[in-house]
């Protein structure tokens, strides 16, 4: 997970899509503990509240779930269901900026299909 | 439970140092106090400590007036850029009637810091290098435990290795036993990230005063070829820019429409160090 | 304000070992020489009392006591009150200290042969009117408020000298000096025809109790009465003094 200081979006959201993605990646398997705030704010240099708002949105979007005295572990089902939200946004947060991109490159339609096949024969 | 400060107004001679500033702070968060040298930083600090008077205006500490109140002084630590420690004491001793000073004072945390950092106990006060000395100013006041900690330049002196372990050990202090502390500093940069609140401080006035990440919310950087980013920021609040050659950017308060941004401009978050830059020119 | 006289305290304890160390040094040395080596009671020889220079220690003392314990006190979130009333309250049984073992020296002494304690030479004429018992209480009280008073004038020099301004303290300093020895004489002999003299001897003599018979008593009340002056206007200084950084 990286913090990216120059990127637009609020720190506490960049936290959060870091603990998204790491679940996605299997790296935080469903019924695991993830770090704690105290350890996301020290190894990141950020202020802690800074972090628990990060960790909140997940918890109230059901990704993770805290077991008192104990920390916070990953919800049954939170890869599906942020494979599905991640599929919902796949268009604006990828095709897009892909289709930009080739615009401003000259680059056709038919060599993007072209592209994206021989990148799956990799 | 806060300090309040209302109406404090400060003049040496002719200069007026503060005017009429008001200022919460609450407790249980980090702000980090912006100011250009003489802006009026250490003034405020010293007079909410009891240290100056103002000539006009109160301090508040939890309800309670700060001037002259050994309780309510009792709840706030002040670590100026010079400590206030007699040249000849030993470090040992520093720590030894800061216990005695402070009930709460963690004596086995600082301790164990004084071995972490490397700092000899036996040392006179006077014989440290500055580097040493903001360690055990820094020592002191992760130690002593009151609601509310104002460090005036922290880092001074200190190298990479141990300004790093100082921010990890305000996090991770913080983080077990939430306090406010005031971080004065000029590395904006550093601080950026742990700091909740900002403050901002220009020729003894106060600018700013809000959450950090509302701060950087209200504008974006845009950047990109001169000509394109003149364009764009036409009908903008533009605070400022740098330019480079043919290559500019911009840096606008106001809201980001993404969708409005013309293919070859960038868009970047505001920089704190940026942003103080352009307020306190 | 317990903390705060500890400290105080602690830091009067320094000094104050130092100086008894050299003084039952010297009193020591000379005791030997005179007694022990030249036999010297004999012949009437006496050795002055430790009464003055404990005088002028304490006045020292005073001297010091503010700067470093106004910044400390200032680090450590106490009140200038606390600053004040602490050191008032440390004062006085550090005086307290000193008198006794100061009197209990004199009165070891006189009964060794060679030694005289000032106090009891100069006012050698009350005391044959009295028990030892009294004796001994008077010369402690005398030493104990002429103690307070010494350190309370160091005390608030050091406090006034701290509030002065860079040019006021020149002033003072050259300008006092210069009004005691050079200006008031001279006023005195040519105007006043030696009346201000006259008149500051005569106060001299009744606040030492001289005119009243060399009565210890009188001297002990003006000793009372300047402490509380001097007190007074010390806290009127110490209350509006600020911390001057570039130290």
């Amino acid at each position: 997970m990286l913090i990216n200081t120059e990127d637009q979006r609020p720190i506490f959201i960049q936290i959060a899509e870091g603990i998204e993605d790491a679940i996605l990646t299997g790296a935080y398997p469903e019924e695991s503990q993830i770090p704690s705030t105290t350890e996301i704010s020290i190894r990141y240099n950020i202020n802690p509240a800074t972090a628990l708002k990060g960790v909140n949105i997940l918890v109230d979007s059901g990704i993770i779930y805290k077991k008192r005295g104990v920390g916070m572990f990953v919800k049954a089902g939170a890869k599906e269901k942020l494979q599905q939200k991640r599929r919902n946004q796949f268009f604006e947060n990828y095709i897009v900026k892909l289709i930009a991109e080739a615009e401003r490159l000259g680059i056709s339609p038919r060599e993007i299909i072209m592209m994206i096949e021989r990148g799956y024969q990799r | 439970m806060s300090i309040e400060i209302t109406g404090v107004s400060k003049s040496f001679g002719p200069v007026a140092a503060l005017k009429d500033v008001s200022l919460s702070i609450a407790e249980g968060k980090i702000y980090g106090l912006l100011g250009r040298n003489g802006a009026g930083k250490s003034t405020l600090l010293n007079i909410i400590t009891n240290r100056l008077f103002a000539d006009s205006g109160t301090v508040l500490i939890d309800g309670e007036p700060a001037a002259e109140n050994d309780r309510a002084l009792g709840k706030v630590y002040l670590m100026s850029e010079k400590h206030l420690y007699p040249e000849g004491m030993k470090v040992a001793n520093v720590l030894k009637w800061s216990r005695h000073f402070y009930p709460d004072f963690d004596m086995d945390f600082a301790l164990t810091l004084a071995e972490k950092f490397g700092l000899n106990l036996n040392k006179k006060v006077k014989a440290l290098s500055t580097g040493y000395s903001s360690i055990l100013k820094i020592i002191v006041s992760l130690s002593v435990n009151v609601p509310y900690v104002l460090l005036d330049e922290p880092v001074l002196g200190l190298d990479a290795n141990h300004r790093d372990m100082f921010y990890k050990l305000l996090v991770e202090r913080y983080s077990l036993r939430p306090a406010t502390y005031v971080i004065s500093t000029h590395l904006i940069e550093e601080v950026a990230g742990i700091i909740e609140d900002v403050i901002i401080i220009k020729e003894g006035e106060i600018i700013r005063q809000e959450s950090c990440e509302g701060l950087m919310a209200q504008g974006y950087t845009v950047s990109g070829s001169s000509a394109a980013v003149d364009q764009f920021i036409a009908d903008k609040i533009v605070i400022g820019s740098d330019d480079l050659g043919g290559l500019k950017s911009a840096y606008i308060l106001g809201t980001l429409d993404r969708s409005a941004v013309p293919a070859g401009l960038e868009i970047t978050r505001l920089d704190l160090q940026k942003l103080f830059i352009q307020l306190t020119a | 304000m317990k903390s705060a006289m500890i400290y105080q305290i602690a830091e009067m304890k320094k000094s104050l070992l130092i100086y008894y160390a050299i003084m039952l040094f010297l009193l020591l040395a000379s005791f030997l020489t005179t007694e022990v080596f030249f036999h010297f009671s004999a012949n009437g020889t006496t050795i002055n009392g430790i009464e003055i220079s404990s005088m002028i220690f304490i006045f020292v003392c005073g001297l010091n006591s503010f700067k470093e314990p106004f910044r400390m006190f200032l680090q450590n979130g106490l009140s200038r009150k606390t600053l004040f009333l602490s050191y008032l309250c440390s004062l006085l049984p550090v005086s307290g200290v000193m008198a006794i073992i100061d009197t209990s020296i004199g009165a070891i002494g006189r009964s060794l042969g060679s030694y005289q304690s000032a106090f009891h030479e100069f006012y050698r004429q009350y005391f044959p009117a009295v028990g030892p018992g009294q004796v001994f209480i008077v010369v402690f009280a005398l030493s104990l408020m002429l103690y307070t008073t010494s350190a309370l004038t160091g005390y608030f020099i050091t406090s006034l000298y701290y509030r002065m301004s860079k040019g006021l303290k020149l002033l003072v300093s050259i300008g006092v000096p210069v009004l005691l020895i050079i200006v008031l004489p001279i006023v005195d002999m040519g105007y006043a025809n030696g009346a201000i003299s006259r008149g500051l001897g005569e106060i001299f003599l009744l606040a030492s109790g001289v005119k009243a018979g060399y009565n210890p008593l009188y001297p002990l009340g003006s000793c009372i009465i300047l402490s509380s002056v001097l007190a007074g206007l010390t806290y009127l200084l110490q209350r509006r003094a600020v911390i001057k950084e570039q130290v």
